[in-house]
């Protein structure tokens, strides 16, 4: 209980508030992702109280995670790769005039499986941690081969650009230095390239930038048919009514499932649970769902499973030390900051702390929706802004957030090279999406197929005896077959 | 949105085009080729060997051109075989998106970057949103200033913060 008193006194509720506030602002900022907000945070927490710096933390990752759907509704610029899946139905939301909809769809989603996910990780941590406990080498690769597969058949177009754009990512996450023998590859002499190419540069750089040149090409476009350039929309009432609500909850429901499974996973990350947890939906809609085309329902898909993901990723992290998410993994270094090491022994020498975390993450939630009700229609205020403002901003906003990362104009040219690709790869129907899952999950990916072939002996034969990866390489066949499919390939995509 | 070219969601289905015989060989020399010239130039002359003891540095990139080369040609063979035409983008040619309009933004990031690492964050922010505004055809003159002191109000913001 003393626990519980820590994260109910005031310097860590006002942690948790100024947390949350600051993660709403970077995540609604296209370009300024939650691993960027939460790596800035951490030197903040210097002088803070464990329990303080913790709370700020998680206030700043479960805020970023809400507020990046606001620029994926209102902008289609998601404020993170997580909320790249919020735009198919978002953005078209706010076209429609349906702007102010969407984000209480997206806010109360968040909420809920933010919430049930923390309650998840309260109830379950060491019980479901004996399962992460199972995945080895062969699971892992098995489980990132399917994650890529279906990730690859949502994408427009067919599901072999599809595979192509993703493996592309693996292949540029390959560039650095060899993970088993430090051997550099593919780095052309530079040192700057040592380290890979780097991973706030590609996110910034193929989702924040090319948007800007899609949406500079269109604005321009527009102009020249002399459609007017008036970038404002009418905005319906942006009430909820009971039925639809009614309507939102089994998918809310499913979805933050599908976010807690992702969580848990180690290596998945909210990314791939909001995608998976869209698709999800999608396949399950009903007739009359207009997913793609402007539906709440592919709203709260996403938004629930994106937040259900982080408290989630908790529960390999303080069961076995083993973060599930790149945000958990940033966690660590501020764990490690504050004297305290995640691992199955936490719970033994830290049992203060780790119930005052609990409670703080309940505390966090309940102030993101407080933060995220009162902010809503400032948020909103975005749509009024001009294009000619925006583009301009959000450039010099992707170039300093690139250049910050590693204080070097290398990391904006890396940035600039890659938004141009992300561009070019749009344009001719590769998708940018699961490039960058491909680039994420690359070095995750490379250690678990060279840690895989070892413990086999390089033998193929040898994964047979692995049931829980079998399952999922035959998960991976069903999806390539079912989205090979005439009709299904080249018509069906919509994910990027 | 008209066409096909462009969806509700502003992300493009611009890649639509007919599979027609010459685009789907012109896929496959493209990534087909940037593969192989990966396998078999950049790869090998850009890897320096590796010591004894476990797998080649160079595997995994080789594994992943070798894929892509393998996928590019499955897209070739499906693009060829597949008679059923994919609707065309139905714009009129002067309706296109011109390219170089991009390339004029990416300039400008390029030239914000050169003076920001140059001359510092408000200078740099300052001359890129600048820039950049003037590459998308804003010409009001009080716009493009107002844009200039509210670029320079936040990059100090930046700068001060320490960030």
């Amino acid at each position: 209980m003393r626990g519980v008193a820590d994260a109910f006194s005031l310097g860590a509720v006002a942690s948790v508030f100024f947390g949350i506030l600051l993660g709403y602002i970077i995540g609604v900022l296209p370009g300024l992702s939650r691993p960027a907000a939460l790596a800035v945070a951490v030197p903040i927490t210097y002088s803070m109280s464990p329990i303080s710096a913790i709370a700020f933390l998680i206030g700043v990752t479960k805020a970023s995670a809400a507020g990046g759907a606001t620029g994926a509704i209102l902008l289609n610029t998601p404020g993170e790769p997580s909320s790249a899946a919020t735009r198919f139905d978002g953005y078209p939301l706010a076209r429609a005039g349906r702007a102010t909809e969407a984000l209480k769809v997206a806010l109360y989603a968040s909420v809920f499986g933010d919430i049930v996910s923390t309650l998840a990780l309260i109830a379950v941590a060491k019980p479901l941690a004996a399962f992460a406990l199972k995945m080895g080498p062969v699971e892992m690769t098995a489980v990132m081969i399917f994650a890529l597969t279906f990730i690859a058949a949502l994408s427009d177009g067919s599901l072999s650009r599809g595979l192509i754009s993703g493996v592309f990512g693996i292949f540029l996450a390959t560039v650095g230095l060899d993970p088993e023998s430090a051997t550099p590859r593919m780095t052309f002499g530079m040192i700057e390239l040592f380290d890979g190419i780097p991973l706030v540069s590609a996110t910034v750089g193929m989702l924040a930038f090319t948007e800007m040149l899609v949406q500079a090409e269109a604005y321009l476009l527009r102009r020249k048919r002399a459609e007017g350039t008036a970038d404002k929309i009418p905005q319906g009432p942006g009430r909820l009514s009971w039925s639809e609500v009614r309507r939102l909850v089994p998918t809310t429901v499913r979805s933050t499932a599908v976010g807690i499974a992702a969580g848990i996973i180690p290596g998945l990350g909210p990314t791939i649970g909001a995608f998976l947890s869209y698709a999800i939906a999608k396949k399950t809609a009903r007739p009359g769902d207009r997913y793609g085309k402007g539906e709440l329902k592919g709203v709260a898909a996403t938004e629930a499973a994106d937040n259900a993901v982080l408290p989630a990723s908790l529960i390999p992290l303080f069961a076995i030390g083993l973060p599930g998410s790149v945000s958990a993994a940033i966690l660590v270094s501020a764990f490690m900051l504050h004297g305290v090491v995640p691992g199955p022994l936490i719970f033994e020498q830290h049992p203060r702390l780790m119930y005052g975390i609990y409670a703080s993450m309940i505390v966090a939630s309940f102030c993101m929706l407080l933060v995220g009700r009162v902010g809503l229609h400032l948020f909103a205020k975005i749509m009024a802004v001009p294009i000619t403002v925006i583009v301009p901003f959000v450039i010099v906003f992707c170039v300093v957030g690139s250049f910050l990362e590693r204080d070097t104009a290398f990391s904006v040219y890396a940035m600039l090279a890659l938004g141009t690709l992300g561009y070019l790869m749009q344009r001719y129907g590769y998708s940018v999406i699961t490039f960058l899952i491909g680039f994420v999950v690359g070095p995750i990916f490379e250690l678990s197929l060279r840690q895989a072939l070892i413990v086999t002996n390089h033998d193929v034969t040898k994964v047979l005896q692995h049931p829980i990866a079998m399952a999922f390489l035959l998960a991976a066949l069903v999806a390539v077959i079912a989205f090979m499919r005439p009709g299904k390939g080249e018509s069906g995509g919509s994910a990027s | 949105m008209p066409g096909a070219a462009r969806d509700d969601s502003g992300r493009g289905e611009r890649h639509r085009r007919s599979p027609k015989p010459f685009h789907a060989l012109t896929e496959l020399a493209l990534i087909g080729g940037a593969s192989l010239l990966a396998i078999f130039w950049i790869i090998p002359s850009q890897t320096a060997p590796a010591s004894a003891f476990g797998l080649s540095p160079s595997m995994m990139p080789i594994t992943c051109a070798t894929v892509i080369a393998l996928l590019a040609l499955l897209q070739c063979l499906v693009l060829l075989l597949r008679r059923r035409a994919a609707p065309q983008a139905d714009r009129a040619a002067g309706e296109r998106p011109n390219v170089f309009h991009s390339l004029q933004i990416v300039v400008a990031a390029v030239v914000g970057t050169l003076v920001l690492a140059s001359f510092g964050l408000v200078a740099g922010g300052v001359v890129m949103a600048l820039l950049v505004s003037l590459a998308i055809g804003e010409r009001r003159f009080w716009r493009n200033v107002m844009l200039c002191c509210a670029a320079a109000a936040v990059m100090l913001l930046v700068d001060l913060s320490g960030i």
